[in-house]
């Protein structure tokens, strides 16, 4: 058995109600197509039974090293991605936006959380 | 300032002499074409005969300042038990923090100096009821007047104008154990929410324990009602849309009011072919609930489903049915 299919068995005896969420998300993770997605996204892809055990499961892939999570700061006005930080405490007060050649003011509103999946 | 002057200055405020006038009427006070024939010939003979209380006229304010203009934050409270908590519950915070008359005679303010508990009261619901508390908040908002230009030092200056003005926050628990909390928009140019609604939590907090407030996520509703363009319409129209690809890329399109962006067949077109493998999804939609004939909404509605996940607002004043009609749409898309 594979470290991987390991891991989901574990998961999904952990979290035996989202089955279904955990081998859809298995499926997702070894299909080939590297993915950035947010929380959304993935609830929408997986339709967990519940929004917080999803973010727990991708919490413990993320601890495993099987997926990654980011945080990435994006311009207001497209959404377009300025820069990415691997933990909260890299993310500065201020950082220049490209987009629009301005200085941006990082809140929590041009920040979204994604993770990348192999 | 007397309650009375008070209330009449924010009825003019937030309704109209429309409104007013059918309230009135319907209450069988007659009507009126301007604010001195409704305020000075119906309201105030009718309020010395006793025939009209300021309750009545509490009631009116009530609809015309709470619903609308408004970024809405939707929780679900995980308590045991019914939701809404009991009158004792409700007497024992507000009287920790110095309110308790509110809950038999509500404060009518405008501005006050510190946020003020105004209201807490319980409105009926659909087989349930609904605790209602309203919070009235002073706000400053200033405009830049003029720049003057550089002096030979380089020195220059901008003039601002500062106005005051009224926040009118309110948070609804019902009993299902979902809560609103409801800020007004800002006047400026800032979509952060954030330190309103964390101030907002914090009055309640006595009462509601933040910590078992969980955001509802409304990811559903955006999803869904983009699924459903094309059967929503005559009922909802889209004005702009940002869609989000797994590949990290964002696609932005926008129209104006008047027209819905998906009956431009191109970009229709374009925005299908992009999520049709459910490998890009809307993050956020602008749209407008359409008014209808013998049912609500009773006016055109702008609804931004943006910004946090468990956010949308409603950038125009509206009445309780139109507001009641919004929020309703959006839980059951939401599913």
């Amino acid at each position: 058995m594979s470290m991987s299919s390991e891991r989901f068995s574990a998961l999904t005896r952990e979290f035996p109600e989202e089955s279904k969420t955990i081998e859809r998300l298995g499926e997702m993770i070894g299909g080939g197509r590297r993915r950035e997605m947010t929380l959304d996204h993935l609830i929408l892809k997986l339709d967990p039974k519940s929004n917080i055990n999803l973010a727990r499961i991708l919490e413990r892939l993320v601890f495993d090293g099987m997926i990654s999570r980011d945080y990435r700061v994006e311009s207001p006005g497209n959404h377009g991605e300025i820069q990415k930080f691997a933990t909260p405490e890299e993310i500065p007060n201020e950082v220049f936006d490209w987009h629009t050649g301005t200085i941006l003011p990082v809140t929590a509103r041009n920040l979204r959380v994604v993770y990348s999946l192999p | 300032m007397d309650t009375t002057k008070t209330l009449f200055e924010l009825i003019q405020r937030y309704g109209t002499v429309r409104e007013l006038s059918d309230f009135l009427q319907s209450r069988g006070h007659g009507g009126g074409n301007s604010w001195a024939q409704l305020i000075d010939d119906r309201i105030k003979p009718a309020l010395e005969k006793g025939k009209l209380s300021l309750e009545t006229l509490l009631t009116f304010l009530r609809d015309a300042e709470e619903y609308g203009r408004q970024h809405v934050f939707l929780f679900r409270r995980t308590a045991a038990g019914n939701s809404v908590p009991s009158d004792s519950n409700v007497r024992g915070w507000l009287n920790s923090v110095g309110s308790l008359s509110v809950m038999d005679e509500p404060r009518i303010l405008d501005l006050p100096e510190t946020r003020e508990i105004a209201e807490v009261r319980r409105d009926p619901a659909s087989h349930s009821e609904i605790l209602v508390i309203k919070v009235i908040e002073r706000c400053t908002h200033d405009t830049l007047l003029r720049v003057t230009e550089p002096d030979d030092s380089g020195r220059y200056s901008k003039e601002y104008v500062r106005e005051e003005t009224r926040a009118v926050n309110v948070v609804r628990v019902h009993q299902n154990g979902m809560l609103e909390f409801r800020l007004t928009q800002h006047r400026g140019a800032s979509r952060n929410y954030d330190a309103e609604l964390r101030d907002l939590k914090a009055i309640v907090s006595g009462l509601i324990d933040p910590a078992t407030l969980h955001p509802i996520n409304l990811v559903k509703a955006k999803n869904k009602l983009y699924e459903k363009r094309h059967e929503l319409n005559g009922t909802v129209s889209f004005s702009s849309t940002h869609i989000r690809d797994s590949d990290g890329v964002s696609h932005t399109a926008a129209c104006g009011g008047q027209v819905s962006l998906f009956s431009f067949s191109r970009t229709e077109q374009s925005i299908a072919t992009l999520t049709a493998d459910g490998e890009a999804y809307p993050d956020s939609l602008n749209v407008w609930w359409l008014k209808q004939e013998q049912k609500p909404p009773h006016q055109k509605i702008h609804v931004l489903l943006s910004g946090a996940d468990n956010e949308f607002a409603i950038t125009q004043q509206c009445s309780r049915g139109d507001y009641e009609h919004v929020l309703g749409e959006i839980l059951r898309f939401n599913t």
